[in-house]
């Protein structure tokens, strides 16, 4: 499969890649490591007339600390560097290792936290060939009107599987957006529709140029599970990042968990954190948190594996998760 | 001394043979250097495509291509598959090639594609893999081929006599080849009569002269070549339909090369399919575990052509056996050999049944086996020897324990299965059935045996000597009795003057060089999670015999790549079908997944070697080892969990539903 025709605009920094935005959108799509779009191009499920490879905008390629902030990491900054990263590990651990789980080492490499973040939604019927597409009749995401997934529905069910942005849920993140007015900030909780077929509140003439991790979050235990048939390499098929603070009595004092691959977003499962506050951390406790979990996440017939069989998965692996974190395991 | 016959040399004599030695096209394969069919450029080349059906079962109503055939750029068409071809029209299997075109360039082509307006009448498909057919029903039903029931001995009585029986079921789906590189070829016509075909094949001496039947032309005026093939595992033995359409586009469009080869998902949706097996088995021992009686029903799929019965029990003579077996003919895809044309799944049926048979009796499967050895005549000695071999490398009988014995989460346990290899296809000139040592190495060695022959009766002359006091060594010819009476290879060859030699060596010929028929011990070590259903390959010892082992490493690597195929049929592969659309829903290789190097564990391979395996000559060693992989595997899972996950692949969801059924059952099977 070859990919379709296309003009590659390089822009050297954000304001010529704003006005790039604002002067082809929508005709025009971002590119990061390409490690994503690339293939979905070559499926034809995107074919923009511009293609806008950022990498040459170097500030976005660093990982700064602001002392009294927190940590900013430039969209550009590959899962690999994060991963490597021995600031990261130390005082962001969540996101270290759900990053460390993102496919493979050489994927790492071009794969990049922006694009993470901005990652497709993926479905059994929609990430396949034209050809493939079009014998089936198409689907509500792309080209079609119908769902094959929830026959009838006119919701896109998608499912999001990219690793990071549930660990950067636990996180508090904040993401920085650039556009044509200029530059804007929104917590990355805030982020997401949960729509399959629009999955982001990003105009099409903007760019997510930052993410900031806040001062207060530095510090806890972090801990990401996955749910991947094989070990080597595969999309999240359920994911669960737990991160929390222990006192020295060994109680919980703050905890988050959030999940991903199963939804059409990642989600924080809010009750969590008032489940473990307060609480020591034992097998009950993370059973409870494992049964919260399994009921934010809603899994339908994205994958080969039974939506039944992921939605129990998000209870094992958070279950698992908060005892990790709470064990530094 | 001058050879009568042709003999490999003894032990002593070997100089290469048995070495430690690199793969000649190593290199060039690592480094990206070696180029395949697929990365062929040739001057004026035209890209081709095809309309393809979208359809499991439809009949082609009308073809019109005349949009296509007035767009700028556009060269050729061609149609493959009209109203009138097959059975009135009829496709059986979604992805069919329909109408190939060429053009300048990729999207002239895809556009041209889709300019051509096809008409067709769908029909009813059967998509349905491992359901079991009712036999009364099946009788009545075209979908179904009912081969008649075999009878071995008395069965009747030996399953009364059998004080321990056994049901159960089991089974593998149907899988694509899933070749590095895909299937396709270059096609171009030096003038009018002479074909040149660039094609990614296994069969470099044979394609020829079936594209020249298909187009009918003779055989002898196409030329094939092909530098390297990036897989076949018996995907790419026949000529496939866009093999002529590239032949016919190229020459419809003034002899231009015209490409065609496949994209990915088309490659896993038509181009690579082994049929599936599945099968309700009873059997019956007694108490000290004589193995007496088996009992099959067994059915599978293979396309449009249902595939003949299935050899079950493999490689066992049990001695009491009573056997029925339903093809299913259905539109998944069309059935293609694969790397030991059903052994696998025979083996996966047998050794499970044998395995849960031997847990319920309370025994090691290896003391069941060693047990009922007889019953693998002829090859009783090498499987025995085989064992004690595995059960070094495995630490097996320090490690092993009954089924089910252990904690709950991450238990490593050990299984074991035996498999025999499968010369019985004649060695034919096509790299497959294993045949591929056999064929060449014997043949070449006849050759050089020839060579060397006709070598020492030119120089013999030269050093005064008669051909029978000459030998070959050292790199020098030299009078046996006399080694200062030499030449050295160069010298020696300078006698020949202008006339080289050519001498061409055949198999099968004079001499006792090959032998078939070999016995492989495979064991595997696997955790299991029991709360994810995730099963993990800690470590998988094969010991193999493949007769005499020219190249170790070579044979080696065979061994390696056929166990990581192994597990990642075991774990991973199916080719999964909606039953709505009968379309494959995995068509890509984040669904249809294959193993990678974090997935395989520890791999260790020996090759049993010395008296009694190098007398028997070469024989092969490419499909043998992929035979028992998926059994190993599913036997080491059932240890661990104590219950049976019945069909491969062992996803975590059949391995939680089986461990949640067998609970329900009130406690572990
Ligand atoms: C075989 C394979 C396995 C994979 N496995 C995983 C996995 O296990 N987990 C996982 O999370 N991902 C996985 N991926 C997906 C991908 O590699 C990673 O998510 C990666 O981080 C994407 O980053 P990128 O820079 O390559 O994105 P790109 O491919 O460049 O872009 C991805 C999307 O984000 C948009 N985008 C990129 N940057 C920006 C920006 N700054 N602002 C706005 N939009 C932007 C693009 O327009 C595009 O829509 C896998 C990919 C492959 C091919």
């Amino acid at each position: 499969m070859s990919l379709p025709p296309f003009k590659l605009l390089r822009p050297r920094s954000i304001e010529d890649a704003a006005g790039y935005l604002s002067a082809h959108a929508p005709d025009i799509q971002i590119i990061a490591g390409g490690t994503d779009l690339l293939p979905s191009m070559k499926q034809r499920l995107f074919t923009p007339k511009y293609l806008l490879d950022i990498r040459g905008i170097d500030e976005l390629r660093t990982i700064r600390s602001i002392p009294g902030h927190g940590t900013e990491i430039g969209a550009l900054v590959t899962l690999s560097t994060i991963e490597d990263s021995e600031f990261i590990r130390r005082s962001y651990r969540v996101l270290r290792e759900a990053v460390a789980t993102v496919a493979s080492p050489i994927l790492r490499n071009m794969g990049t936290i922006g694009g993470n973040i901005c990652l497709d939604t993926r479905c059994l019927w929609y990430n396949q060939s034209l050809t493939w597409r079009k014998s089936c009749g198409f689907c509500i995401k792309k080209d079609g009107d119908l769902c094959h997934v929830a026959p009838g529905g006119k919701k896109c069910w998608a499912a999001f599987s990219a690793d990071s942005p549930a660990a950067l849920l636990c996180l508090e993140a904040e993401l920085e957006i650039a556009g044509p007015a200029g530059k804007r900030r929104l917590p990355l909780s805030e982020f997401y529709t949960n729509i399959g077929d629009a999955r982001m509140k990003l105009a099409n003439n903007e760019m997510l140029t930052r993410v900031f991790l806040p001062e207060r979050m530095a510090g806890y235990d972090g801990v990401y599970q996955k749910l991947r048939l094989r070990g080597s390499i595969d999309y999240p098929l359920a994911g669960v990042a737990a991160a929390l603070k222990k006192n020295a009595q060994g109680i919980i004092e703050d905890a988050r968990v959030a999940i991903t691959g199963v939804n059409p977003a990642p989600l924080l499962v809010n009750e969590a954190r008032h489940a473990l506050a307060g609480k020591m951390l034992n097998d009950h406790a993370a059973a409870v948190v494992g049964e919260l979990a399994a009921k934010v996440a809603k899994p339908l017939t994205t994958s080969l594996l039974t939506p039944e069989y992921r939605r129990e998965m998000i209870r094992v692996f958070a279950k698992r998760a908060v005892l990790g974190a709470g064990t530094g395991v | 001394m001058a050879e009568n016959t042709y003999q490999w040399p003894d032990a002593s004599k070997r100089k290469l043979i048995g070495k430690r030695m690199n793969r000649v096209d190593g290199p060039v394969k690592a480094s990206g250097r070696a180029k395949y069919t697929y990365d062929l450029v040739r001057p004026n080349m035209l890209y081709g495509d095809s309309v393809k059906c979208p359809y499991a079962h439809a009949r082609v109503k009308s073809i019109d291509t005349s949009a296509a055939e007035k767009m700028p750029g556009v060269k050729a068409v061609h149609v493959i598959h009209g109203p009138d071809d097959g059975a009135k029209g009829e496709v059986f299997w979604a992805g069919t090639d329909i109408v190939a075109v060429a053009a300048v360039d990729e999207p002239t082509a895809r556009d041209a594609v889709r300019a051509i307006k096809v008409e067709y009448e769908q029909l009813p498909h059967l998509v349905l893999n491992d359901k079991e057919p009712n036999l009364a029903e099946a009788e009545k039903s075209e979908l179904y081929k009912v081969a008649s029931k075999e009878t071995v001995g008395d069965p009747n009585s030996a399953f009364q006599q059998s004080e321990v029986t056994h049901e159960g079921y089991y089974g593998s789906p149907v899988i694509t080849h899933c070749c590095l590189e895909t299937h396709g070829s270059v096609a171009e016509w030096p003038d009018k009569d002479h074909l040149f075909l660039h094609i990614s094949t296994q069969n470099v001496p044979g394609i020829g002269e079936q594209v020249a039947k298909a187009i009918d032309m003779p055989a002898s005026n196409v030329h094939v070549h092909q530098d390297h093939v990036g897989g076949g595992f018996g995907s790419k033995l026949g000529l496939d339909p866009w093999g002529v359409a590239a032949a016919q586009l190229s020459k419809k469009a003034g002899g231009v090369p015209v490409k065609m080869m496949l994209n990915r998902a088309t490659e896993l949706e038509t181009a690579g399919c082994r049929p599936s097996a599945y099968a309700r088995v009873k059997v019956g021992a007694k108490k000290d575990g004589t193995l007496l009686a088996w009992e099959s029903y067994a059915w599978g799929s293979g396309g449009p052509g249902a595939p003949g019965s299935l050899a079950i029990p493999y490689v066992w003579k049990v001695p009491n056996q009573q056997k029925q077996y339903v093809g299913v003919v259905n539109h998944i895809g069309p059935s293609r050999a694969w790397r030991a044309p059903n052994h696998p799944q025979m083996c996966v049926i047998t050794m499970g049944a044998l395995d849960d048979l031997a847990a319920k009796l309370g025994m090691d499967t290896f003391d069941f086996v060693k047990k009922n050895i007889d019953l693998l005549d002829p090859r009783s000695k090498i499987y025995s020897e085989e064992l004690d071999v595995a059960n070094d490398l495995m630490q097996w009988k320090a490690r092993w324990h009954p089924r089910g014995d252990s904690d709950t989460l991450g238990i490593p346990m050990e299984a074991i299965s035996l498999q025999i290899g499968d010369n019985q296809y004649p060695p034919d000139s096509a790299s497959g059935g294993s045949s591929t040592i056999g064929g060449v190495s014997s043949a070449t060695f006849r050759a050089a045996t020839d060579a060397k022959r006709q070598l020492i009766a030119k120089v013999a002359p030269a050093l005064n000597a008669q051909p029978a006091d000459l030998e070959v060594a050292d790199g020098r010819v030299r009078v046996a009795s006399d080694a200062s009476r030499s030449l050295s290879w160069k010298e020696a060859c300078s006698k020949l003057g202008a006339q080289t030699l050519t001498v061409r060596g055949t198999n099968p010929g004079e001499g006792d060089l090959t032998n078939s028929g070999v016995g492989g011990v495979q064991m595997a070590d696997v955790s299991v999670d029991t709360e994810t259903g995730i099963v993990k390959i800690n470590k998988m010892v094969a010991v193999q015999d493949c007769g005499l082992v020219i190249s170790p490493k070579q044979a080696e690597s065979q061994v390696l790549g056929a166990m990581i195929m192994g597990v990642s049929y075991a774990l991973y592969e199916e080719k999964v079908m909606d039953q709505t659309t009968g379309t494959m829903l995995n068509t890509n290789m984040d669904n249809y997944r294959l193993a990678g190097i974090g997935d395989v564990g520890e791999l260790v391979v020996r090759l049993m070697t010395g008296p009694g395996y190098d007398e028997r000559g070469v024989i092969g060693i490419g499909e043998p080892p992929t035979v028992s992989p998926g059994a190993a595997i599913s036997n080491a899972v059932a240890n661990a969990i104590g219950v049976r996950v019945p069909f491969l692949p062992l996803t975590p969801d059949r391995v939680l539903e089986a461990l949640e059924k067998a609970q329900g059952e009130g406690g572990r099977a």
